[in-house]
């Protein structure tokens, strides 16, 4: 008996081992990959924050100095600039009617869609299909209809010069912007909604249509509890991408920028980041060398960190509930 | 079966458009449709990989010279069990410099983006000295031969050369020749008595009646040369713009819509031109006389112009650590001006507002105009590499197709800038062109114990700059470059009428009218980066990394106090100003 338990367990071992060797190298490649493109990425990104790179007058190559808080004093002073102010309050617009029009409307959209009345498949499809082409598309396509298209149109009613929308003033291009950005991301709220909500026990709709709920007190008391946590992942999520979202820019501008100046931090920091050769040395203007950057990026990290993990916590602790 | 028919038939004539419309790249071929004999893939042959910067100038030459470099080079061994060499071409705009150590490409020609310094300091390019000095060369070291104003650029801190200088471009005006002459938009001499008379608000002036009339010296101040009739200030410039808006069907500027930052290109182009040559040198070495802007008159800056004040000049000294004041020359804020003028003149082009037109439909509007969509303009604000671009893609074809003429018959011509501020008083001043495109051919650091792939490269890189390439790179573009050498009359001939004038305007053996990214200083060595003069530099960017000033002069708020407008030019011209505090981060004293 006990030959056989000692061969069983020398079995069992074996399988253990190779279980362990399959683990292992399944999770190898996404342990280098943290510790090279999070970790190490990071850890980097921290230290140059407090360097500084001078290049080498009569010679090749450059002097490290550790400058202690120089470049976060140049990153606060961009952040507390009209700029940043414009900037931030460009982002938090854009947050704002993602969150409540955006939402709301994807919510009632979805919430039509997920009990499947009239036409409902075919308002999925319509809905869906910004988010299924390409955005460099959708953006072309979008900034001919602004452009061109409007022109010609509104040319018919009036003998005057008709500009774009995109084109005609600072408040017309950040609107036409703002609508694109609604435009594209309200598919992919409506998909991912629906889809929660299709998972939603129907004994529960059910039962709760017994007792005489309407269709608005059932979105109110059964689907938005129930599809809570999806509704906090969009939230945080959007909170996350206050400056990191370049509400499209890059694909209506390029590197050149917006004919107003319409400019958001996810844009803005693009653009400062190329020439990479160049930038890693002081420049004259400030915030366009890499160790700036880093400060930047740090500071930035400190002040959306809290408020994001906050924001989660209240809303979890002070959500509604199904019961 | 039918439904399958039909949609092949759709699909065809939609290719069919595709190939038709602008845009449209070089024959995919390369080579100019001519078929590689010896440039061919072969496992017994070195392969090189070569990353070229595909802008505007295209890589029809660059194809063309692989396969005479590989027919010359058929025999040679470079690694045991090889014989002759490949070179394979990656020809994208967007090179990453950064990581190059990292990279399989061997030959990088690149663009603005990066200088031979910028990459010798980061160690990641190999030095060039042995090639640059290497005295067997036919017709001489191209040491000897480089543009001395070239040089300082082509170096490391080391003093050794990392680079070779590529093609140039300049920032302009074009027109077309046909367009001024149905326009009679020449100045007359001013003995010349066939004349028309303009009065403008702007001053008056007299234009010729007829094209035998004899036209003004134009900016070089010298009669019967090639600038003659054209403006020969800032003052007459615009006076020629408002007299195509008043007396022509013609909008007086032309500018792509999306491409509206292309302004920097003109800017520069001004800017250069009447400060003239040496104190564009000056600039970039950050030692010697300038003229700097030191405050501001009570009164306006042009005739008809009263929302921007003249500027108070005097000159100074640079010395590199008052090496910032090189961004208040008084000719930076005259060129800025004449495109705040435009703006609120109306001097533009309504095509130029709208963001969907490229920088072809640009072009268009001078060629094209009156035909579709495309508004007529008489001047087109462009760089100097249009005309090649144009012809890449194409874009004359759509003119024959249009017009059922041969665009061979379009005469181009790329305006010779104005060299002074005011008419009065006017001195002539040989024309200068500054480079913006700042190419560069650059080999791999990572080459450095390649044996095989490290002399390919150098023996690519000798072939490329030997004299019979340099001339053949010029006649397939039309482009010059900063090197010492000449075209004979018949390779002279085959350059478009548009280069063949560039190419006789400037000094091909010395440069000594060419502005390039270049200095022999330890100023220039430490902040080149800042104070560099191109497309989307620092300099030409005001508030934001790779703006222009264009959407600021757009904006129409007036401020009283100063009776100027709040983004007019002094505010721009302040804004790009580098101040004494950002000069102490970049400059130090050795």
């Amino acid at each position: 008996m006990e030959i056989v338990g000692t061969e069983k367990k020398k079995k069992m071992g074996k399988i253990h081992a190779s279980r362990m060797k399959f683990y292992v190298l399944m999770f190898l490649p996404l342990i280098i990959q943290f510790l090279i493109f999070y970790v190490y990425l990071n850890f980097s990104s921290i230290v140059l924050a407090f360097q500084k790179y001078t290049k080498n007058i009569n010679g090749l190559g450059h002097t490290v100095d550790f400058v202690w808080f120089k470049n976060f004093a140049t990153a606060f002073d961009f952040l507390f600039s009209a700029r940043a102010g414009e900037m931030l309050g460009n982002s938090l617009i854009l947050y704002a009617v993602n969150l409540i029009i955006v939402t709301s409307l994807a919510l009632f959209f979805s919430y039509y869609i997920a009990k499947k009345y009239m036409l409902s498949g075919l308002f999925r499809v319509i809905l869906y299909l910004p988010t299924i082409v390409s955005g460099t598309v959708m953006a072309i396509l979008y900034q001919y209809i602004v452009t061109d298209v409007y022109i010609g149109i509104a040319s018919t009613f009036t003998d005057e010069v008709v500009l774009g929308l995109l084109d005609s003033s600072k408040t017309s291009e950040f609107l036409t912007i703002l609508i694109f950005n609604v435009w594209v991301g309200f598919g992919a709220n409506v998909m991912i909604y629906t889809g929660t909500m299709s998972g939603i026990n129907e004994s529960l709709v059910e039962s709760a249509q017994l007792e005489g709920v309407n269709s608005l007190q059932e979105l109110w008391y059964i689907y938005i509890p129930l599809i809570y946590p999806t509704l906090i992942t969009f939230i945080v999520t959007g909170m996350t991408g206050i400056f990191t979202n370049q509400m499209s820019l890059f694909t209506f501008y390029g590197q050149t920028g917006s004919n107003f100046e319409v400019d958001v931090f996810g844009y803005y920091f693009y653009r400062l980041t190329q020439d990479a050769s160049v930038n890693l040395y002081p420049q004259a203007k400030p915030m366009y060398s890499y160790p700036e950057l880093s400060a930047l990026g740090l500071i930035i990290t400190l002040i959306v960190a809290p408020i994001t993990l906050i924001t989660r916590k209240l809303m979890e602790k002070y959500g509604p509930s199904v019961d | 079966m039918k439904i399958k028919k039909g949609l092949a038939l759709i699909l065809a004539i939609c290719s069919m458009a595709t190939f038709a419309s602008c845009g449209f790249d070089e024959d995919s071929s390369s080579n100019g449709g001519v078929k590689n004999v010896y440039n061919v893939e072969s496992k017994t042959k070195t392969k090189l990989q070569v990353i070229h910067f595909d802008g505007g100038v295209g890589h029809i030459w660059l194809d063309q010279a692989a396969e005479r470099f590989a027919k010359q080079y058929k025999d040679k061994v470079y690694a045991k069990g090889k014989t002759g060499i490949w070179v394979d071409f990656t020809n994208t705009m967007t090179i990453d410099t950064a990581t190059m150590s990292q990279q399989d490409y061997d030959v990088y020609i690149c663009e603005r983006f990066t200088t031979p310094n910028a990459l010798a300091q980061g160690g990641s390019v190999l030095p060039l000295d042995d090639i640059v000095k290497d005295e067997t060369r036919e017709g001489g070291s191209l040491e000897s031969k480089l543009f001395e104003q070239v040089k300082g650029g082509m170096k490391g801190n080391d003093g050794k050369y990392y680079g070779l200088p590529h093609y140039e471009s300049y920032g302009g005006f074009s027109y077309l020749t046909q367009t001024f002459d149905e326009c009679l938009a020449y100045f007359a001499a001013e003995d010349e008595t066939n004349i028309e008379e303009f009065p403008s608000a702007y001053g008056t002036a007299n234009f010729v009646s007829t094209l035998e009339a004899k036209r003004s010296n134009g900016p070089d101040g010298k009669p019967d040369t090639e600038d003659d009739g054209m403006p020969c200030s800032i003052e007459e410039l615009i006076i020629l713009m408002d007299y195509f808006k008043q007396t022509t069907p013609y909008a007086p500027i032309a500018l792509s819509g999306s491409c509206d930052n292309y302004i920097n290109y003109t800017i520069s182009g001004l800017w250069a031109s009447l400060a003239g040559a040496e104190q564009m040198r000056n600039y970039y070495n950050c030692e010697g006389e300038i003229e700097i802007v030191d405050g501001y008159y009570d009164e306006p800056l042009f005739k008809g112009i009263d929302y921007i004040k003249k500027p108070k000049t005097k000159k100074v000294q640079l010395n590199g650590s008052n090496g910032y004041l090189g961004n208040d020359m008084v000719a930076k804020y005259y060129a800025l001006a004449l495109f705040e003028i435009i703006q609120k003149e109306g001097f533009y082009c309504d095509d130029a507002y709208i963001s969907t037109r490229s920088h072809y439909d640009g072009q268009f509007n001078i060629y094209l105009g009156g035909t579709g969509i495309y508004k007529k303009a008489a001047i087109l604000v462009e760089a100097s590499y249009w005309h090649n671009e144009a012809k890449k893609a194409k874009c004359f074809d759509q003119y024959e197709l249009l017009k059922q003429a041969s665009a061979d018959n379009l005469d181009f011509c790329f305006m010779p800038l104005p060299t002074n501020y005011y008419t009065e008083g006017a001195t002539g001043k040989d024309s200068c062109f500054l480079d913006i495109s700042q190419t560069f051919t650059v080999i791999n650091g990572n080459l450095k114990n390649n044996d095989e792939e490290r002399e390919a490269a150098k023996d690519f890189v000798r072939f490329l700059y030997s004299e019979s390439e340099l001339k053949a790179f010029t006649v397939e573009t039309g482009i010059g470059r900063a090197i010492d050498y000449d075209l004979s009359a018949e390779e002279e001939a085959k350059l478009p009428t548009f280069y063949r004038r560039i190419w006789n305007s400037r000094d091909n053996n010395a440069g000594s009218n060419l502005i390039m990214l270049s200095g022999t200083t330890s100023a220039f060595r430490q902040v080149w980066s800042s104070i560099n003069i191109h497309l989307s530099s620092d300099t030409l960017s005001p508030y934001a990394k790779n703006s222009s000033p264009f959407s600021h002069f757009r904006k129409q708020d007036w401020d009283d106090k100063s009776g100027m407008y709040v983004y007019g030019t002094k505010t721009v011209f302040d804004e790009l100003k580098i101040t004494k505090d950002e000069w102490a981060k970049i400059y130090r004293e050795e």
